[in-house]
């Protein structure tokens, strides 16, 4: 009860102060620069509050001011300007150049703000930098922008919308991803067109993102799209690009030629030399017809066929040897065509304002059989009912295709296992599969499967603002957001299966929210004073239908009613239900010192009765020392602000029935349904809770010339969510509690510059710098060391114990484990004296026998870590980290007349990547079938080789000693990268010369993305740093480059 | 006046929204919760179903490493897999694959909160609540039967954990004696409860606890001194087993293409789209090694995954050496092409359909051949040698097409050999030869990466995973494996 009495003295209080008011009217103007162009992102703002606007493309803005008030202006690079209002209702700006401006508005939650009276660390980034560039989604063009967020692509798929981690998230087990909210409806960020995006608004700290209470851990995104301005347009905007895509880097394999030589060398030295003759193996002479692999013995008097190449036989240099030289590599990522289209509309009269836009998508796809299309419409309004009664609605619809491997694991980590002497085609011209049925060729697994999937989006938000009196304003809004997503997948008879699984599935998730606020505004003298306080009701209903067929007659029909068995058919139904309560009371003196508070009373249907409700609190104040006299009139400081903030946020990222419990009810035994107990019930549950420091500076130099923001942060969560693993006896894994603890703290830097500022050219920069290091502070006791969950617990020699790895109390998250060599074995006193090895076969050339657990030379010798002469799992030494501590961007702008180039670079420290689909590449298994990396031609030869990598032996894993099955040091690298993540060179004709064809702007873009990553890791992504490579969950698509030319037309 | 109206309406509001308070409680549709679970029959019965759901994953693929594979008669097949070489020549290492008893004890909680449960919650019939307990009691003594065998200490839990302050969630490993100790009482239980009308066969009946009964006291009576108590308490379940529904299929190839066939006791269930795979897999030849398409099924067995397993050529002497044998072709199969020599375990060959092989070959754990041949143990332990000739020449008719094909004058020493040896030849792959060769008090003698190693401590248990002592610092590595 005590927040509703909380709001009520609130809103009585707003009432008590709103008997004080003047009169007050819409002033709308234009904004341009020297040249008469608009400029667009100008901050009008009613000086000493915090009413503010932006102007729009057209360089339009519209604000409500009193008589005698004064209106400031300004925008980064441009001069600050202010004006009083008189008598008119329309007030044109000119704006000087030469100036970084101080004055953005900023999107808080439930509001906005002038960046000069922000206390919290709040991050902005304008529309401009999604545009002109070859990106499929909004992450792909932030990243490294924004200080403090780390955008990363794990998922290269056409399609896949990046992860965001805002100061490295807050969580150990749970979700780390923050809240996105785009015109205030909650969505992932897929679907959205980045043409139809205005400002991107990221709240990082504590005393910012406190208003949206126990899903703010994470941080919020707030994303804000285009609206019209009023005595504008109608204007149309026409955008056509069009890019070349390639793979940015793949793997290199050895060619036939030299595979053939290594395979059968080492063929003939291990357990299965009559593979060297045998039909159905690459490097075999004895390949007939029937085989996949192409390499045989050139017959008497026979011609070499068409296609193949010849070469003695290593074996038997008399023999000669025939085969094709095929390149999977290049046969599954070809150069593909992407496309993207946008029509945008745009304008308003003094009642109504508009936009509407269209554009569609099309990515062709690097990788045989994947591609993504995406079809968006988007529209906003804004209706000036009375003078005080504003009615907004905007619509968005987003349709996405899709077509994505169901397994990069299958089809292109193992798939590319295909040797270069596998046939690509049989002579039917079906494509060849693989060695088995989960490494199929990606052609092969392309040929067979229909994997088709479809996103409906729909977003639908409306509003009232009421301008109850001057300076106070009530506020509803209602959204709904549906997203509907179906599969459809059909896989082809073929040899490994022959049943013709159809499924499909569809996913229903519909998410209805009622919001209403009040805030009121007002300046007393220096005193100015803006409060706010509101109700929040959101509803989320999910359902999962999917239905699977088998056994059909042909291929077809790929739909299930032609598969006579019905082998699954599911429905998942989930709810749930979250109740908020918020306020904010903003105030400063003479906008120098400034003081915010805020507070959200959540209350979440996933906990049990009793637990459901929490409170968040944030506090955040500033002192802008540059509006102190001492200050004021220095030239070389123009602005200097200190920050500190203060604050509660929660992650309720809870599964549905971890508070309640669970029993299973999806298992069958013999026919019958089954229960099978599968969560331990734990109703005590409750949030995770952050509470985080911030400490910030901005400061602006020589005019704003330099500006500089920086924060220290130091994030504590508390009660964390946390899987406390149960003795394996008891029949649960683990169980949900609220104990631990873990800090995530360091550092953002964003400074901009304009470095160069003449008549006719400028270059500005910009350089954002995000370090985030993280502590497990506490755990669940558990009786461990540090309380360590996971990791090894290893007897040492002397018989005492040592851990390490896992999660433990005192030591970082994100970190693992391997084997590490001592050095290469170069001599077979070496080999006989070498320690015992679990996981070799102890194969040797020289007696051609298996003695478990020894070495031959030419193998590693692992490194003993607790010196009891045995190599097993408890000879793990540390390798790496999967989370780099730094990221950042450094971009560049330069401008000259027309021209307009763009560099942005952006770059992670820190992780590594244990590249275990690269090791093997050394391996030659399936029976010798598997293809080979081009680096094993630097495998150790012969003693006195100078190489990090063992002797290459045939089949590692099944056959010999697991050298490079090991999992090891040799092939985990530092994933540190430089991307050249953008250029854009622009080219504006000039205004006069368009005049005539009825045309108001014309720009052409050459663009690229992705161009090149300076980095260690090979064939795949560095921005994920990963334990292992080799895993289903692992997505080996490799970083596609696009190059893009681009026409922007304006009517 | 119109100041007031509005606070009045915002207060009237907010009431309103705190109304909504209650949207929070939200019963989920999909699935059971703790709060819904256990109150109708019907949940037993499904609960039931999923013990045995959870003792079909524990067993799928472990069945045969702690039943076959130490007995060195199996290795590699097309290729060769160094935990199962480890099994063969007894080399047991931490973290070996079944080493870890999380299933096992997943399986028992299951048990243990059924048998908490079941007697608070009403039921039409008590037969019906008897036959609910008796399966719980059959399937927590079959395991720990099966603990005390493979790891001997071991923790003894029967309380069924709900929640994460239970005192004895932390246990450590009771003594080998009491293991043993509760599978004997819960055997005895579920004899107790099982109504003797119920002849279920993939769930627990009285035949398959009465099988059950007797397999533990010929155990108890061999390697636990259990005297001739033990001896008659096995003979008393025999009895009840051979008076039951069970007859001996007439010809051995049918056991295994039926399995329905009475001759089945308790078993397994394996079906498509349900659940397949298990050890079966690892038995046929992989397709990639058939270059010629016409072979396939014809006669060549082939699977999707790799042959990891076959028998040893020495064992494949052994099998064929009766001629007569009608078993031979049904156990393993031999296919020599131009260029390899194809052999694969024959029994558990699943379905193939649409040109695809389904592993649905259930696990027969009990079958009237081995009620004969446990017959024929008791017999000739407690002095009745020429009658334990008799039951061994039932399992031997069938298999050689020969009446009385051993003779009425074997002495005992000699029908206990025989009893091993029809056991190695009947239960190719069915998990029995190794607990047959440690029952006899032959295991040193017949496997021979044994032989001379008498003076190993446990060598014939198994350690146990890191996950088991990493998750219960109580628990310590069995001795002989650290």
């Amino acid at each position: 009860m005590s927040k509703i009495k909380t709001i009520c003295l609130l809103t009585a209080f707003l009432f008590a102060l709103s008997s004080l008011s003047a009169q007050t009217g819409n002033i709308t103007g234009t904004v341009s620069d020297k040249n008469g162009q608009p400029v667009q992102g100008v901050a009008v703002i009613v000086k000493g509050t915090t009413t503010g606007t932006t102007t729009d493309p057209e360089g339009h803005y519209s604000i409500r001011a009193s008589q005698g008030s004064i209106l400031e202006f300004s925008f980064i690079g441009y001069m600050p300007r202010e004006v009083t209002v008189g008598n008119e209702s329309v007030i044109d700006i000119t704006l000087a150049e030469a100036v970084v401006g101080l004055d953005e508005v900023v999107v808080v939650g439930y509001g906005t703000q002038s960046r000069r009276t922000v206390t919290s660390a709040i991050s902005k980034v304008g529309g401009e930098a999604l545009q002109d560039i070859p990106i499929n989604s909004v992450g792909d063009g932030l990243k490294g922008k924004i200080a403090g967020v780390h955008f990363y692509t794990t998922n290269n798929t056409p399609g896949a919308d990046p992860i965001i981690r805002i100061r490295g998230g807050s969580s150990i087990n749970r979700s780390n991803e923050p809240l996105v909210l785009v015109d205030g409806i909650e969505r992932d960020l897929s679907g959205i067109n980045p043409n139809d995006i205005a400002s991107v608004d990221v709240l990082k700290d504590a005393a910012s993102s406190a208003i949206y209470g126990s899903r703010a851990s994470n941080g919020v995104v707030l994303i804000t799209t285009k609206r019209g301005t009023a005595d504008s347009g109608p204007r149309i905007t026409f955008e056509g690009s069009w890019a070349l895509q390639q793979t940015e880097r793949t793997y290199e394999f050895l060619n036939a030629q030299d595979y053939i030589s290594y395979v059968r060398t080492a063929v003939s030295q291990g357990p299965h030399p009559d593979y060297n003759f045998k039909d159905g193996y690459s490097a075999s002479s004895g390949n007939t017809d029937n085989s996949i692999y192409s390499t045989r013995y050139l017959n008497p008097g026979e011609a070499v066929p068409a296609g193949y190449q010849s070469m003695p036989d290593p074996l038997d240099p008399m023999k000669t040897l025939i085969f094709q030289d095929n390149s999977f590599v290049d046969e599954v990522f070809q150069n593909a065509l992407w496309q993207n289209y946008y029509i945008g509309l745009d304008g308003g009269t003094r009642k109504v304002r508009y936009t509407a836009s269209m554009g569609y998508t099309d990515d062709a796809g690097v990788a045989v059989g994947t591609n993504f299309s995406r079809f968006s419409a988007r529209s906003n309004a804004d209706v000036q009912i009375s003078d005080r009664l504003k009615f907004t609605a905007g619509f968005d619809f987003g349709q996405t295709l899709t077509n994505a491997y169901a397994s990069q694991h299958q089809v292109i980590s193992r798939g590319l296992y295909c040797p270069p002497t596998q046939k690509i085609r049989n002579a039917d011209g079906t494509p060849t599969p693989g060695y088995n049925a989960s490494s199929p060729s990606p052609l092969y697994y392309a040929y067979l499967n229909d994997n088709d999937q479809k996103i409906n989006k729909l977003g639908i938000n409306g509003g009232l603002e009421w301008e109850i009196i001057d300076g106070l304003k009530a506020n509803a809004t209602a959204s709904l957001y549906t997203s509907t997503a179906t599969g459809d997948y059909f896989t082809r008879a073929n040899k490994f299966n022959g049943t013709r699984p159809s499924s499909s599935d569809l996913t229903d998730q519909q998410r209805k929210k009622l919001e209403a606020y009040l805030s009121y505004t007002r300046t007393f003298g220096n005193h100015s004073l803006s409060v706010m306080a509101g109700y929040s009701y959101q509803d989320y209903k999910y359902k999962y239908l999917k239905a699977s067929a088998a056994d059909a007659i042909s291929d077809k029909i790929p739909t299930l009613n032609a598969g006579p068995t019905k082998t699954e058919a599911t429905t998942t139904m989930e709810e749930q239900v979250l109740i908020g309560y918020f306020g904010r009371v903003n105030y400063d003196y003479k906008k120098k010192y400034l003081l915010t508070l805020t507070f959200r009373e959540d209350g979440s249907s996933l906990f049990a009765s009793g637990n459901q409700w929490g409170f968040f609190p944030g506090a955040s104040a500033g002192w802008v020392i540059s509006e102190e006299p001492c200050l004021k009139s220095s030239m070389a400081v123009s602005n200097l602000k200190l920050r500190v903030s203060y604050g509660q946020t929660g992650n309720n990222a809870i599964g549905l029935y971890d508070a309640l419990g669970q029993y299973g009810v999806d298992t069958k035994y013999n026919g019958i349904g089954a229960i099978v107990p599968s969560s331990m019930t734990n109703p005590t549950l409750t949030w995770e809770t952050t509470t985080q420091l911030d400490a910030g500076v901005d400061v602006g130099f020589l005019n704003q010339r330099i500006q500089l923001s920086a924060d220290y942060f130091n994030k504590v969560t508390d009660d964390l969510l946390f899987n406390k693993t149960l003795p394996n006896t008891s029949g649960f894994g683990s169980i949900l509690t609220n104990v631990g603890k873990v800090r995530f703290s360091g550092f953002d830097i964003e400074l901009n510059t304009r470095n160069i500022n003449t008549k006719n050219f400028s270059w500005d920069s910009r350089f954002i710098w995000s370090y985030v290091k993280n502590e497990v502070v506490k755990l669940p006791d558990n009786g461990r060391d540090r309380n360590r969950i996971g990791g090894y617990t290893v007897t040492m020699a002397d018989g005492s114990k040592r851990e390490f790895g896992g999660t433990a109390e005192g030591e970082p998250l994100y970190r693992f484990y391997g084997y590490q060599t001592d050095y290469i074995i170069e001599t077979m006193e070496q080999a006989d004296n070498a320690r015992y090895d679990e996981s070799s076969r102890g194969w040797r050339v020289s007696d051609g026998k298996y003695v478990l657990g020894r070495k031959d030379v030419g193998d590693y010798e692992w490194k003993d870590f607790n010196g009891d002469g045995r190599i097993n799992g408890q000879d793990m030494f540390y390798m790496g980290t999967t989370m780099p501590h730094s990221t950042g961007g450094f971009g560049n702008t330069f401008a000259y007349k027309n021209f307009t180039l763009n560099i942005y670079m952006d770059w992670a420290l820190g992780h590594s990547i244990c590249d275990q689909i690269f090791s093997r590449q050394f391996v030659n298994f399936f029976a010798n079938n598997s293809s080979l990396s081009a680096e094993v031609k630097k495998t150790w030869q012969k003693p006195g080789d100078k190489t990090k990598y063992a002797r290459f032996s045939g089949n590692d894993s099944d056959d010999t000693n697991r050298n490079f099955r090991t999992v090891s040091n040799v092939f985990t690298t530092k994933a540190d990268y430089l991307c050249l993540r953008e250029i854009s060179l622009q080219y504006n004709v000039p205004a006069e010369k368009l005049k005539k064809l009825g045309i108001y702007g014309l720009a052409v873009t050459l663009s690229g993305n992705n161009l090149h990553y300076f980095t260690k890791v090979k064939g795949i992504s560095p921005e994920t740093g990963t334990a292992s490579t080799y895993s289903s969950s692992y997505f080996s698509y490799p970083p596609i480059r696009r190059f893009s030319l681009g026409v922007k037309l304006t009517f | 006046m119109k100041l007031r109206i509005s606070i009045l309406t915002l207060i009237a509001g907010t009431g309103m929204l705190a109304g909504c308070h209650g949207d929070l409680d939200i019963a989920q549709k999909s699935q059971i919760t703790s709060v819904s679970m256990w109150k109708t029959e019907s949940d037993a019965i499904g609960a039931v179903y999923g013990v045995y759901a959870q003792l079909r994953s524990t067993l799928a693929d472990s069945y045969i490493y702690y039943g076959d594979l130490r007995t060195n008669l199996y290795g590699g097949g097309m290729m060769s897999e160094p935990a199962f070489d480890k099994m063969g020549a007894n080399v047991l290492t931490r973290d070996l694959a079944g080493t870890n008893w999380v299933s096992f004890y997943t399986t028992i909680n299951d048990c243990n909160l059924v048998l908490k449960k079941v007697p608070s919650i009403s039921f039409n019939s008590d037969a019906k609540r008897n036959e609910v307990l008796a399966n719980a009691y059959f399937v927590r003594g079959f395991l720990y039967f099966w603990i005390a065998r493979i790891w001997g200490d071991a923790p003894v839990l029967t309380s069924g954990f709900e929640s994460d302050n239970q005192e004895d969630l932390y246990p450590a490993r009771a003594p080998q004696a009491q293991v043993f100790a509760q599978a004997e009482a819960d055997i005895n239980k579920a004899v107790e409860l099982m109504p003797r009308s119920v002849s279920e066969l993939k769930t627990g009946s009285w035949g398959a606890v009465n099988m059950l009964k007797a397999d533990y006291y010929l155990w108890k009576a061999k390697r636990l001194n259990g005297g001739r108590d033990a001896l008659l308490a096995a003979q008393t379940a025999l009895n009840e087993v051979l008076a039951g529904p069970y007859v001996l299929a007439p010809q051995f190839k049918t056991v295994f293409s039926n399995e329905e066939d009475p001759e089945h006791i308790f078993s397994i269930d394996f079906t498509r789209d349900e659940y397949t795979g298990g050890f079966a897999s690892m038995y046929l030849i992989p397709l990639q090694y058939v270059s010629d398409d016409r072979l396939v099924e014809n006669p060549v067995k082939v699977g999707s995954h790799q042959q990891y397993l076959s028998i040893t050529d020495a064992y494949e002497a052994f099998l064929s050496a009766e001629a007569k044998d009608t078993r031979t072709d049904v156990s393993f199969m031999v296919y020599q092409d131009v260029e390899n020599r194809f052999r694969w375990i024959n029994k558990f060959v699943g379905e193939w359909a649409n040109d695809t092989r389904f592993f649905t070959s259930d696990i027969p754990v009990y079958r009237l051949a081995e009620a004969l041949l446990m017959k024929a143990e008791v017999e000739n332990a407690l002095g009745n040698t020429p009658d334990a000739v008799g039951y061994l020449n039932d399992v031997a008719e069938r298999a050689y097409g020969v009446e009385d094909y051993y003779p009425a004058n074997l002495s005992a020493a000699e029908v206990d050999e025989k009893i091993v040896d029809e056991t190695m030849k009947e239960f190719v792959s069915e998990g029995k030869i190794w607990w047959a060769f440690v029952r006899f008090g032959v295991a040193f003698d017949r496997v021979a990466t044994l032989t001379g190693r008498e003076d190993e401590t446990n060598l014939l248990l198994w350690p146990v995973a890191s996950a088991c002592i990493n998750t219960n610092p109580k628990i310590e590595q069995t001795e002989g494996y650290n």
